[in-house]
């Protein structure tokens, strides 16, 4: 069930670094999914000191499978 | 000056890969620090260089770590990778060619000092491929654990088998080092061609980018673990003690050289092998051969393709520093002595006296070849 509001909710999604922030930032681009390096407090919260990317809410699960077909992890997933 | 010095580093460099530096030193902050847009331009800088050589290379940004030169690539690569998590035997043996720089050597010997490793050697046959293989077949042990090998000698040209090579120790489950600071930007070097598990090289020499910069680049297949020989800030997981498990920030300390990767990466985008120059070079070598007064060492004989353009050689009755400041009088640049590999000038016989080096790069034309001629 989609939330309320959720068009204009973000997600970060929490990688290893900015290596593969960058990499996921390529990746995405490629299949038309925009997306923000950040290093926000809620990537922090979860690694101490790490890199996300931030993506529509309603194309995290489409950037989660693109990034998991390429071999990327996602270490953690935070709304915004 | 006519250059024949790029075993040393390519010359004359890349005015696009300068304006690159130029760029990224003024408009770039930390990589991989901060959260800024400037240091994410840094970083961005550092992963387009990753992202380029990974492809001239054959592997993915994330294998390609970022290094200060070949022999920084070699040492992380050759210390880091002897360890029991690769399934090493702590007590094995590191085999090592007949023509090995001292970026090879001298951390193999400091391995095997600090850690009770032994050192063991194979001849490179110059003119007999089979036979090269057959003497890196027989020096093979049950100890063996790491090969490392020079692709291309730095003072004689000569280009190894290494895919024969590399299929043998294979068969042993030994990790193979690939040292391609020759042959990088001459020709194609990949993964998926040679089959090693990490290929090291220079960023400043057949890629023409700017000198400090180098690679180590790592097979995806081989599933290497890596211990660390150097430490520090990595811009992740701040709070542990020890450096992250992923690469290539496992192997990344401190702050990086975000001009010297931006330069290497528009080299590398404007890399074209060659091709060429292997005439110019063969017409150097027939016209050196004839001459009385030349001496060449391990030269090639007809197999051209079994070269990268470097020719050592001596001038009769003449020492080799003499002769290299004559040329440098002349406006001619070689480089002359031991080119840092006594291990090669002791397989080419000129151990006592050393030799002249005269290397090609991909601006050098025959009248230059022609020019040197006459002056010698």
């Amino acid at each position: 069930m989609e939330r309320k509001g959720a068009y204009r909710m973000s997600v970060i999604l929490v990688l290893s670094s900015v290596t593969y922030a960058l990499k996921a930032q390529d990746l995405l681009k490629n299949e038309g999914i925009y997306s923000t390096i950040t290093r926000s407090p809620a990537v922090k919260a979860i690694k101490g000191c790490g890199y996300g990317i931030k993506i529509p809410y309603n194309q995290e699960i489409w950037a989660k499978q693109i990034l998991l077909e390429n071999g990327i992890s996602i270490l953690g997933c935070v709304i915004e | 000056m006519i250059y024949f010095d790029n075993a040393a580093t390519g010359y004359p460099k890349s005015e696009r890969a300068f304006e690159a530096m130029k760029t990224a030193y003024f408009e770039s902050g930390n990589a991989g620090r901060s959260g800024h847009d400037l240091a994410n331009e840094g970083a961005r800088i550092l992963f387009n260089c990753r992202k380029s050589t990974g492809e001239l290379f054959g592997c993915e940004p994330e294998q390609v770590v970022l290094t200060k030169n070949a022999t920084e690539a070699l040492n992380l690569a050759i210390k880091g990778a002897f360890t029991e998590e690769n399934n090493i035997n702590k007590k094995g043996e590191v085999l090592i060619s007949s023509l090995e720089h001292n970026s090879v050597l001298r951390p193999v010997y400091a391995l095997c000092q600090n850690k009770g490793i032994t050192k063991k050697q194979f001849k490179v046959d110059i003119y007999n491929d089979d036979k090269t293989v057959e003497n890196f077949e027989k020096a093979i042990s049950k100890k063996t654990s790491m090969v490392v090998c020079i692709h291309a000698s730095n003072v004689c040209g000569r280009i190894l088998p290494i895919k024969r090579l590399v299929e043998k120790a294979k068969k042993h489950n030994i990790i193979f080092i690939l040292d391609a600071s020759q042959t990088a930007g001459h020709f194609p070097v990949t993964f998926e061609e040679l089959g090693a598990d990490i290929i090291c090289l220079p960023g400043h020499k057949g890629l023409y980018g700017p000198m400090g910069t180098g690679l180590l680049l790592i097979n995806q297949k081989s599933h290497l673990y890596f211990k660390t020989i150097m430490e520090g800030g990595s811009g992740t997981r701040s709070l542990e003690k020890e450096m992250p498990l992923f690469l290539p920030e496992r192997l990344e300390y401190g702050t990086q050289n975000n001009c010297g990767f931006a330069g290497l990466a528009a080299a590398c985008e404007e890399l074209v092998y060659p091709v060429e120059l292997h005439k110019v070079f063969e017409y150097l070598v027939e016209k050196m051969r004839i001459r009385d007064d030349i001496i060449l060492y391990g030269e090639p004989k007809g197999n051209y393709d079994k070269y990268v353009p470097v020719l050592l050689f001596n001038k009769k009755d003449a020492y080799c520093e003499d002769v290299a400041s004559m040329l440098n009088e002349k406006g001619i640049a070689v480089r002359a002595g031991y080119h840092c590999s006594p291990l090669a000038h002791i397989a080419l016989g000129t151990i006592k006296k050393g030799g002249v080096r005269i290397s090609f790069g991909r601006s050098n034309t025959i009248e230059e070849v022609d020019y040197l001629l006459n002056v010698l």
